[in-house]
């Protein structure tokens, strides 16, 4: 390709229709047995975008629906409501196996426990080849199929390839097995990867390296990523967009920096305060703040943070917000914040 | 958006080298358990026993069922272990029964092994209606008393047929099996590697097959070994009790004609004592390679002679 | 802070036994607890922390065991100590609370029962009839969740509970085995401030294991960072954090993102923790060192002093020309 059709081919993909756009996504699960009506509300109303070649972060804390969000893209859930569209075209549209597979082939999925994501009953290269073979219909034959594997092993920062393609998962650590995840993803040739928190389960040494990875792909391979994680630290390190869930809920959404500077949400604001930073002086803000998020199940109108909210108002209690721009691509859930430009006022320096 | 240039090539690329290779390691396994070792030898032993019985009994001419001429003699050098109320040779009768009883343990074993493994392992992971559908199946044959099944069953079907038999194993047998794959299908079914299959967009069936099975291959086998000792068990009762073949090789058959002929009572305790000592020492082979199976698989069950490799830091 | 020493551990070492030999989890450590301290021990897997502090408390059991050193508590060796005179002390001059609440807690009895064993295992101690409604309140848990089972409790509320039963005789020392890793960062942040104040209300010391630095910055009066079974830096906190003298704690430092202050790029610790089976030969942490020099394949150093706290590098060996000023920067990164 040459720089100009380069340019051009990058220009459309930004200006065209967005890689991801999800509608009023919800998922809710039957929970209490057979005859119970209970429903708990993982996913509610979520509306967001993911573009081509970005790096998005979904933050939030366990229970937030920040991981079901993401089986949901990845079509291990099949949504309650709302609807998913995939460069224009929605998902549930998507019946045949070849569509399904095309789907899977560009939006791959990358996950949490190092420990359990291969199957220890084969050698690491069982993934990356069947994924291979099922997707990559370009590469014919097994050596094809092996020399590829190979491509990727490398491209994940492993060496000597060969001889890591030849190993079982427990003879491989932590990190070399989260790489593995990755080499899988990639030989797909994907457009966006799920990662579902991948690096909380390493040790904090080796979450750099693989962060660090992230940011070379997107930038060398022009892979989007959809990073979930409950680290803002390690979001703001490579996120250029980031979406804060609380309850189900979308609650913030912006440009990393933009979020991380001036949180229109008080639920934001709780969380950057709680984050420990060695390098700033105690803040004494969140301190009596001993909640947690809560487990929606059929829940009544009204803001799902109003029990945690220092600033709770009745509308609060009978109304749910909806996210509206406060800012520059950057919008707010709440009902105070889209009152007044101003608020809140932060209560520690940043 | 600033830019991160990290060469990770060199993050990673230290390997250590290679501790001990994937499958050679269960042959070193077993060597290193004694329980496998008497268990893998007994075994052996039996199918040699088995395979070529005229081996063990060079001067044996013929079939062993033949009548003879020396009835009821106690164990002498000649005979040793006496012979029969019709003359056979006991010794000749118990190497020769060997086949019959092996093949029966087997072939049962592993035909209540596959019914277990496909019923509870689709039963997890298919889950919902089907789910209930194939516990409910496999609840009911659970609860089913086995013994008079048994012998309702080879009474009806037809008395003596060996086909029979194995076939009516098969079925009281294979219930308990499904209970427990279906319980490991469930702890299995979330593990992030079958996601990561049906991720990847493969059909529920290869992920069963595929994915699933060989990680539980060491209860598999273990739920063998116990269906092929079930089997040699009851075989053998089904046999003492006469819903054999009167006229078949097998021990089971001969405790019968033992039994019938009032061995022990008349004073000939070999005749009885020697086919039920081989249905157990049968029996304690496969239950002495159970244990070692689930050591081998199951590091935490070992001996504390080895360390457990820690992975996070505990 | 008082200048009691409560708890000394000398040239503490820990073995598992394995089929060819032992390896060694904990080699030779050295620390002082001091009364009513926060001590921190912070490393990554495999690095023995969590095996020192179940040996400080006497819980190891095989393949594991102690086979050198001492640990003195209130001028006695706990680890000649028998079990009957041991059973006397836990709970009520030293407690531990674990990494998983619902691991350790018994999800068949009710929080109330689980105090009440506890109590009862040391019928000489006198007690407030009560104490159990008394330690709830102190840790701010509304006492009526006293008849409540484990699984009833949120995550955080679990975690306090464990914290209660450990101070229901208000021991002198509490043993935490990464209390927080299971929490959210604001139940986490909670939970700390919480720990802090019962500290200075009821004056016991504190022995910290973590593998979050940053965690426990604002907390700990002494950090110690432990490296492939050994001590690599040990003192006070901000001397540490601020200072770092071992390359290690430096690199560890630094793979912390920010969320305040200027995007960075960092590089973390290139390579993976050691074989404890076949440690490197010298300092243990030469094949990952942005510094490494020829004597450190060779020598294994000592715990030097650096100022208020003391590390495991050449660098800082007596009379040894390098060891003015340690600024390791990023770019340093030595590609193995």
């Amino acid at each position: 390709m040459t720089e100009i059709t380069e340019a051009t081919a990058a220009l459309a993909a930004r200006s065209g229709v967005p890689l991801i756009e999800a509608r009023g996504l919800s998922r809710h699960f039957k929970i209490g047995g057979n005859f119970s009506r209970r429903s708990l509300h993982a996913v509610d109303g979520a509306d967001f975008v993911i573009n081509h070649q970005e790096i998005v972060a979904l933050a939030g804390e366990s229970g937030s629906g920040k991981s079901t969000v993401a089986r949901l893209l990845a079509r291990v859930y099949k949504p309650t409501a709302g609807e998913i569209y995939y460069q224009g075209k929605p998902l549930s549209r998507m019946r045949t196996r070849r569509d399904g597979l095309g789907y899977r082939s560009d939006v791959p999925m990358v996950f949490q426990d190092p420990f359990s994501s291969l199957n220890p009953a084969y050698r690491v290269s069982h993934g990356i080849l069947r994924g291979l073979k099922l997707h990559r219909h370009d590469l014919t034959s097994n050596a094809a199929r092996f020399e590829e594997a190979e491509r990727v092993v490398g491209a994940v920062g492993l060496s000597p390839a060969r001889e890591i393609l030849d190993r079982y998962p427990h003879e491989l650590s932590g990190g070399q097995r989260q790489r593995i995840g990755f080499a899988q993803a990639l030989g797909y040739r994907p457009k966006l990867i799920l990662a579902d928190e991948p690096v909380s389960m390493l040790d904090v040494s080796i979450r750099i390296g693989l962060l660090n990875l992230m940011a070379q792909l997107r930038r060398e391979a022009g892979v989007s990523f959809l990073y979930i994680t409950h680290d803002i630290a390690s979001a703001r390190y490579i996120a250029d967009r980031i979406m804060i869930m609380y309850a189900g809920h979308i609650v913030e959404s912006g440009p990393t920096e933009a979020v991380l500077a001036d949180p229109k949400h008080p639920y934001t604001q709780l969380l950057l305060s709680a984050v420990p930073d060695p390098r700033a002086p105690l803040n004494v803000g969140a301190d009596t703040d001993m909640g947690e998020p809560p487990r929606v199940i059929d829940p009544t109108p009204g803001c799902r943070f109003r029990f945690r909210c220092p600033y709770a108002e009745a509308q609060c209690e009978t109304t749910t917000p909806l996210r509206r721009q406060l800012g520059p691509q950057h919008s707010a859930a709440c009902h105070l914040a889209q009152a007044d430009p101003g608020f809140p006022i932060s209560m520690e320096s940043l | 958006m600033s830019a991160i240039l990290v060469d990770t090539t060199a993050a990673q690329g230290l390997l250590e080298p290679r501790r001990r290779s994937g499958r050679g390691g269960l042959i070193r396994a077993v060597r290193g358990n004694r329980k496998a070792m008497l268990g893998a030898f007994l075994f052996a032993l039996f199918c040699l026993l088995a395979a070529f019985p005229h081996l063990f009994v060079p001067w044996q001419h013929g079939d062993p069922r033949d009548v003879g001429n020396t009835p009821l003699l106690h164990p002498s050098l000649k005979h040793w272990l006496g012979t029969t109320g019709l003359g056979q040779d006991v010794y000749a009768e118990l190497v020769y029964s060997t086949r019959e009883s092996l093949v029966i343990a087997l072939v049962a074993g592993l035909g209540a092994t596959i019914l277990s493994v496909i019923v509870g392992v689709s039963a997890a992971y298919l889950g919902g209606l089907a789910d209930d559908a194939l516990s409910l199946v496999t609840d009911v044959f659970l609860v089913l008393p086995t013994f008079p099944l048994i012998i309702v069953f080879a009474t009806y079907a037809g008395k003596g047929n060996l086909a029979v038999v194995v076939i009516v194993l098969i079925v009281t047998g294979w219930s308990y099996g499904a209970r427990q794959m279906r319980a490991q299908g469930l702890s299995l079914r979330n593990r992030d590697f079958l996601v990561s299959a049906r991720v990847r967009g493969e059909r529920r069936s290869y992920i069963i097959m595929m994915e699933m099975l060989p990680t539980m291959a060491s209860l598999i086998v273990a739920n063998f070994l116990g269906a092929a000792l079930y089997s040699v068990l009851t075989a053998a009762g089904l046999q003492f009790l006469g819903l054999g073949d009167p006229a078949s090789l097998s021990w089971g058959t001969m405790l019968y004609w033992a039994q019938n002929q009032g061995a022990l009572a008349s004073g000939f305790p070999a005749w009885a004592l020697a086919p039920g000592l081989a249905v157990a020492a049968l029996g304690v082979s496969f239950a002495l390679l159970n244990y070692a199976f689930d050591e081998i698989s199951n590091p935490a069950l070992r001996p504390i002679r080895r360390s457990r490799v820690k992975r996070s830091d505990s | 802070m008082s200048s009691a020493r409560i708890l000394e551990v000398r040239d503490l070492r820990v073995e598992y036994a394995t089929a060819t030999g032992g390896v060694c989890a904990v080699d030779g450590v050295d620390l002082d607890v001091h009364a009513g301290e926060f001590v921190g021990i912070v490393g990554e897997s495999g690095c023995g922390k969590s095996t020192l502090l179940f040996a400080i408390a006497r819980l190891l059991s095989p393949p594991a065991e102690i086979t050198g050193g001492q640990v003195v508590f209130h001028g006695r060796d706990l680890v000649t100590m028998n079990d009957k005179r041991l059973s006397a002390l836990r709970w009520r001059d030293y407690s531990v609370v674990m990494q998983s609440a619902m691991n350790a807690l018994n999800p068949v009895q009710s929080i109330e029962q689980q105090f009440d064993d506890a109590i009862r295992a040391h019928r000489d101690v006198k007690v407030s009839p009560v104490r159990s409604v008394e330690v709830m309140r102190l840790v701010g848990i509304d006492p009526i969740h006293l008849k409540s089972y484990p699984h009833q409790l949120s995550g955080g509320m679990r975690q306090r509970a464990m914290i209660a039963m450990a101070l229901l005789f208000t021991p002198d020392l509490v043993i935490m085995d990464e209390p927080t890793s299971a929490l959210d960062v604001v139940a986490q942040r909670s939970l700390m401030v919480q720990i802090k104040e019962l500290q200075r209300e009821l004056g016991f010391a504190v022995l910290f294991v973590t593998h979050d630095m940053s965690l426990v910055s604002h907390f700990s009066d002494q950090l110690m960072v432990m490296y492939a079974g050994q001590v690599a830096e040990i003192g006070a906190t901000r001397q540490v954090f601020d200072n770092p003298a071992h390359p290690y704690s430096r690199g560890l430092l630094e793979a912390f993102p920010s969320i305040r202050g200027p995007r960075v790029e960092l590089t973390g610790i290139p390579g993976n923790p050691p074989d404890l089976a076949h440690p490197p030969t010298g300092c243990r942490f030469h094949p990952r060192c942005p510094v490494v020099k020829p004597r450190c394949i060779e020598i294994e150093p000592e715990l030097y002093q650096v100022g208020a706290a003391s590390a495991r590098c050449l660098l800082h060996e007596p009379g040894n020309p390098a060891s003015v000023d340690v600024t390791v920067t990023a770019s340093a990164v030595k590609r193995p």
